[in-house]
């Protein structure tokens, strides 16, 4: 499920590329006092992502801009739009806007045979883990954390953002389904590298760091209601890690639509 | 526009359709505050109305680009809600003049050919004076459909989830019946809905419902249920199981066949305690018989069963591929069909 949100900037301003923790700060201040408010740093991903403001670029005063955010919890979505909707002002570092509406979305990537196309719409952070670097022989001799990179090729890449799903599959969906990992077959039939590149990000105050990104666009054919399940979270949750800085927002792309 | 072919269904089906519905609200009463579930007072039971499980399979036939006569104002590419002369000409592509000079018969033939959901469900038709006059006196007034569902009810009685209760209106949108909005919602905690209906092969005359049609049911309620489910209030809905019992006796159906599919009182949680799919089972022991019983007049069983269930059979809890079995041995091996309803194999 997914939020709208239709904005009105109230200045001229330059677009921020380092904007991802000055969103964050703005929805956790929608859940300020909520009991979502409870998990704020308790280490496990409380399952939202959101979209950059777009469209990209500067502005100038009453141009009109939207921003996304994805869960599969509804009832955080509908925390964050009360507070949307009391306190319209938005204002993420120098850029103020105002909230002039929200709408729901339901994004669904279609019934088992569909094919389409998704494509990230922010970067994409993929860490791999020890058992990613034994599984794929990839050899770090320091301690710092192996980020994906084209070097490593694209298994350790499907295996990595597989395995992440499934983790959140276990962590939002029932026990009795079975999560990406659990079943024959990758989540796209297609994986298409755009860009690599690497961004300075603020991940806790005072606290940056050098993340890898990439940018993707992944074919997929729904194989059945468990594929469309997991596709359909992906949505809901983005793909990777550090979702909750906006890394990962996936969108279905538009000529899929129907 | 639909093509369909002009023979009538000769055969007479009843539908035993389940789904369950998960922290959501399986069918608002629009005149109740705040759209509250529709709840039968006395027994406790959870209501779905035939009226409902129809918007469902309209929108769906609307989605696979099958011609619909009566069009869901918040599907349909247009601003106002339409008048009737204006659906009747939607749906059929003739105009008042074209109409002027068709004879009443052609203009039925027409109108049936590609309005997909009133070959199934019927429809009362009037129009304004002068395309009433256009239209001739052989076009009828009303269609009754040959399929039709009586209400459903929960298997169990239901409870209300609170914690939703109290959400207050958030969000004014101008696309709001588009897309839903966030608004004070009443939801039950869950609600295992079982449809029943039956397919009359002597009204599916008066509005030409082919065998084709009777067989896209059994993928269109399925998919149905999956596909228009997806907005806020229902998601959460579950097609489990379908069954549609082909009879090879005219004019003949048993009528009771969905009384013997319940919620196993023993293998199932209690009412206030389920929760997903988990937590039931179906006892399906006097459908069984029921079945075994009218083996004679059933010509085949069409089977839809989601992996998920679990099915009581002479206290044995088991799954979907023992009912299989044991349809087959009530009715016989070559009279059960499953349904794939994807084309996929799954």
């Amino acid at each position: 499920m997914r939020l709208l949100v239709d904005l009105v900037a109230k200045a001229d301003a330059a677009p921020d590329p380092t904007y991802h923790h000055k969103l964050r700060g703005r929805i956790w201040q929608a859940l300020r006092g909520t009991p979502f408010d409870e998990e704020h740093g308790n280490g496990e991903p409380i399952g939202f992502v959101y979209s950059n403001i777009f469209p990209w670029g500067a502005m100038a005063a009453d141009d009109e801009r939207q921003v996304l955010i994805a869960s599969p919890r509804e009832e955080l979505l509908t925390a964050i739009a009360e507070d949307f909707k009391d306190n319209p002002a938005f204002n993420i570092g120098d850029r103020p806007f105002e909230i002039k509406d929200l709408r729901v979305l339901d994004i669904d990537v279609g019934e088992p045979t569909t094919k389409g196309t998704l494509e990230t719409a922010t970067g994409v952070v993929v860490r791999l883990f020890d058992a990613h670097r034994e599984e794929f022989g990839i050899e770090d001799d320091h301690d710092a954390p192996t980020y994906w990179r084209p070097k490593h090729a694209i298994q350790p890449f499907r295996q990595a953002i597989a395995d992440n799903l499934q983790y959140k599959h276990e962590r939002f969906l029932p026990d009795y389904l079975p999560g990406p990992t659990d079943v024959e077959g990758h989540l796209f039939t297609d994986y298409e590298l755009l860009k690599t590149y690497s961004l300075p990000v603020t991940v806790t105050t005072d606290v940056e760091i050098d993340l890898v990104l990439s940018k993707w666009r992944f074919e997929y054919c729904v194989r059945d209601d468990d594929h469309r399940r997991h596709l359909n979270l992906a949505l809901d949750t983005g793909i990777g890690g550090r979702n909750g800085l906006g890394f990962g927002f996936l969108n279905r792309r538009q000529a899929d639509a129907h | 526009m639909s093509e369909t072919d002009t023979t009538s269904v000769s055969n007479r089906s009843e539908i035993i359709f389940l789904y369950d519905a998960e922290d959501c609200n399986p069918n608002g009463n629009p005149l109740s505050a705040n759209n509250k579930p529709r709840i039968d007072e006395t027994t406790g039971q959870a209501v779905v109305t035939d009226v409902r499980l129809k918007r469902y399979l309209r929108d769906q036939l609307d989605d696979d680009d099958e011609g619909i006569y009566v069009r869901n104002p918040s599907k349909a590419p247009y601003d106002n809600v339409p008048t009737r002369d204006e659906l009747f000409q939607h749906v059929t592509g003739l105009d008042e003049d074209e109409v002027d000079e068709m004879d009443g018969e052609t203009v039925t033939d027409a109108f049936l050919t590609n309005a997909t959901d009133v070959r199934y469900f019927g429809a009362t038709c009037s129009f304004s004076e002068n395309f009433q006059k256009a239209l001739g006196e052989g076009f009828p007034g009303q269609f009754i459909g040959p399929v039709q569902f009586e209400h459903a009810r929960s298997l169990h009685t239901v409870a209300t989830k609170t914690e939703s209760k109290q959400l207050s209106t958030v969000v004014a949108s101008s696309e709001g019946d588009q897309q839903g909005t966030f608004a004070s919602d009443n939801r039950l905690e869950y609600a295992f809905i079982r449809f029943h209906g039956i397919v009359n092969e002597v009204a599916a005359e008066t509005t030409n419902l082919s065998s084709t049609d009777v067989e896209r049911l059994d993928s269109l309620m399925w998919r149905a249920l999956k596909n228009q489910t997806l907005t806020r209030s229902k998601a959460g809905h579950h097609p489990r199981l379908y069954l549609r019992v082909e009879y090879g006796t005219d004019e003949y159906h048993n009528g009771r066949l969905d009384d013997g599919i319940r919620l196993d009182e023993t293998a199932s949680k209690t009412d206030t305690e389920l929760r997903n799919i988990t937590d039931a089972v179906l006892n399906v022991d006097g459908f069984l018989t029921e079945l075994a019983n009218d083996a004679a007049h059933i010509e085949t069983v069409y089977v839809k069963a989601d992996r998920h269930i679990k099915v009581a059979v002479d206290g044995e809890v088991t799954g979907p591929d023992t009912l299989i079995m044991e349809l087959k041995a009530a009715v016989g091996e070559d009279a059960v069909t499953e349904i794939d309803v994807y084309g996929t194999s799954e």
